[in-house]
């Protein structure tokens, strides 16, 4: 891999208007969402029937609640740049590869350099997201909520839900490059990507040894801290046990896609 | 590790592409054999499906050959594809960048990708004529645009060997005389560049050397004016006395054995070796046709390409 290549590689996937105004839309979404939520931020005194005076308590409360928001919305931006992930390397051999590969002929170099690229850039749009949705619920809660528990400890576990979920996404953006890397089209990568979700789903249901090494679910499982999703690691039971099978099924998907894309003739 | 610029540019040795697809074994290209000296202008020369664009994405690594082998500037290609890459520029067939970003960023990201000045590029799209559209976006360029954005990214590289697929695809005819004279003053330059054309007329005009493609094959090489005399040479004649005295002469001309025919514009044409045309006006005078008129034909390398290649199938393509 060429540093030179993946700094090129690097531009190239964020130049993109789709990765901006993708990047863009979230952030304009956990803004509303957050503003949403401050205007609801209060404590309320309510009467259900015959009793009196139930304290609702709705304030912003980031120590209680933004440990949920890094789980739920890293699982989404793992699906988010998957799209992201097919749509670039769809739209980069849909156009310019004959022209790239005249400029670095060895294919290997190029599709290893393209796939740590987007695996980089599809982290950094999940932190930054992420850190975004952080901000604002600090703010929120600052202005209009509690702050109590955000402490040392706190910090660095929500830290470390949002490298899971960096992580996450990277493996996610990683095989969805690799799958589109051998389909070409973006609406073919993300449907076998999808098509895989639901199949494997299915595997996981009907055999749940082989469900177990399914690559989302391991993705999935690291993101989410092994709070809710559990069972798809019977038989590793760790975080370890589920990063190293997502790790796996990207090496496997890599060394696939990579040799697809070696022997194919461009045209 | 790179080797020294060898006489040869180019040398390929029974290069052969097989696809299959459902009516059988399609052979885009059948044992082509070709060498390309070191500076000036190569035309590579054929008919639309005759190999020219197989051959030069097997030059340039895009598809694997069959069987055969590829030498560039002296390097084993494509295994050694990578420490020659600098110093080949190609353009393949249609240019393909990103639709999205601007020429100048497509061929900024380029030039980073090899560590080439980013002054380059603006070097490059001012040789083309492409500068002041270098900032709109290349899905919005015409079809000629697209082809100036591609050469200029061929001259990035400042190469020392230019593979142009059909660079005149898509100009206008100020832009055809344009790339013309760009890739006259490349190969003047001391540059080597291998253009692939169908259009005779640009091979004609812009190439000291030719090499004809036919069915995947190589079927003739040579100096584009040695080309033009392959069949012999012809001449026009002209007697005095119109229609009646033109036949009569080329009665006379056909009866001693002579193979005559009219041209286009009515004139008698006569197939004859320079060395034996003062025969021509030695015949007739004899027989009483006094000459006032024997011009060389200059064969237009259309005629020697159909000579050569005998396909009038293709002639359509060709024009």
């Amino acid at each position: 891999m060429s540093v030179r290549l993946l700094r090129v590689e690097l531009r190239r996937f964020f130049a993109r208007r789709a990765i901006i105004v993708s990047l863009l839309t979230m952030l304009l979404l956990a803004l509303v969402v957050n503003v949403v939520q401050l205007a609801r931020s209060k404590i309320t005194v309510v009467s259900a029937g015959p009793v009196t005076g139930i304290v609702q308590d709705r304030r912003l409360d980031i120590a209680r609640t933004f440990s949920g928001t890094v789980l739920g919305v890293g699982i989404a931006l793992t699906l988010v740049v998957a799209f992201l992930s097919a749509s670039f390397v769809a739209a980069d051999f849909g156009t310019s590869i004959a022209t790239q590969l005249v400029f670095e002929p060895r294919r290997w170099r190029v599709y290893v350099t393209k796939t740590v690229a987007v695996a980089i850039g599809c982290a950094v749009v999940t932190l930054v997201v992420l850190v975004w949705c952080g901000l604002l619920q600090y703010l929120g809660s600052s202005l209009r909520g509690i702050t109590t528990g955000v402490n040392g400890a706190w910090f660095r576990n929500r830290a470390g839900d949002i490298g899971r979920a960096v992580a996450g996404s990277a493996m996610m953006a990683a095989i969805a490059f690799a799958i589109g890397a051998v389909t070409r089209k973006t609406a073919a990568a993300v449907g076998t990507l999808f098509g895989l979700l639901i199949a494997l789903q299915f595997v996981h249901h009907t055999f749940r040894v082989l469900g177990r090494l399914s690559p989302v679910n391991a993705i999935w499982a690291f993101v989410d801290g092994l709070r809710t999703r559990t069972d798809a690691f019977v038989g590793l039971h760790t975080l370890l046990g589920a990063l190293v099978i997502g790790l796996v099924w990207v090496a496997i998907v890599t060394v696939v896609g990579g040799a697809w894309f070696e022997r194919r003739e461009i045209r | 590790m790179i080797a020294p610029i060898m006489d040869r540019a180019l040398a390929i040795r029974g290069l052969t592409k097989h696809y299959r697809s459902r009516q059988g074994v399609v052979r885009a290209v059948d044992g082509l054999d070709l060498d390309v000296p070191a500076g000036g202008v190569f035309g590579f020369l054929g008919a639309n499906g005759a190999g020219k664009t197989t051959t030069i994405r097997a030059i340039v690594g895009h598809l694997k050959a069959t069987s055969g082998s590829i030498e560039v500037l002296g390097l084993d290609v494509p295994r050694r594809l990578g420490d020659v890459i600098d110093r080949v520029g190609a353009l393949v067939e249609q240019p393909q960048f990103f639709p999205g970003f601007t020429g100048r960023r497509n061929l900024a990201l380029l030039a980073a990708s090899r560590g080439f000045p980013k002054a380059r590029v603006g070097e490059v799209l001012e040789i083309v004529g492409l500068a002041d559209r270098a900032d709109h976006r290349y899905s919005t360029y015409s079809l000629g645009m697209k082809q100036r954005l591609g050469v200029a990214s061929v001259l990035l590289k400042r190469p020392d060997l230019l593979i142009l697929d059909e660079p005149a695809n898509g100009l206008d005819p100020a832009g055809i005389i344009e790339m013309r004279e760009l890739v006259r003053a490349l190969g003047a330059q001391g540059n080597t560049v291998f253009v692939s054309s169908h259009l005779l007329s640009e091979i004609e005009q812009t190439c000291d050397r030719v090499g004809i493609v036919d069915r995947g094959r190589i079927v003739s090489v040579g100096r584009v004016d040695e080309l033009l005399k392959v069949g012999g040479s012809r001449y026009t004649v002209k007697v005095p006395g119109g229609v009646e005295a033109r036949d009569q002469a080329m009665g006379v001309l056909t009866t001693h054995g002579w193979t005559v025919a009219l041209n286009d514009h009515g004139d008698a044409v006569v197939d004859v070796e320079a060395e034996r045309a003062h025969e021509i006006t030695r015949w007739l005078a004899s027989e009483g046709f006094y000459v006032n008129e024997l011009t060389p034909v200059t064969r237009s390398l259309e005629e020697a390409f159909l000579a050569i290649t005998g396909t009038t199938p293709h002639t359509e393509e060709l024009r």
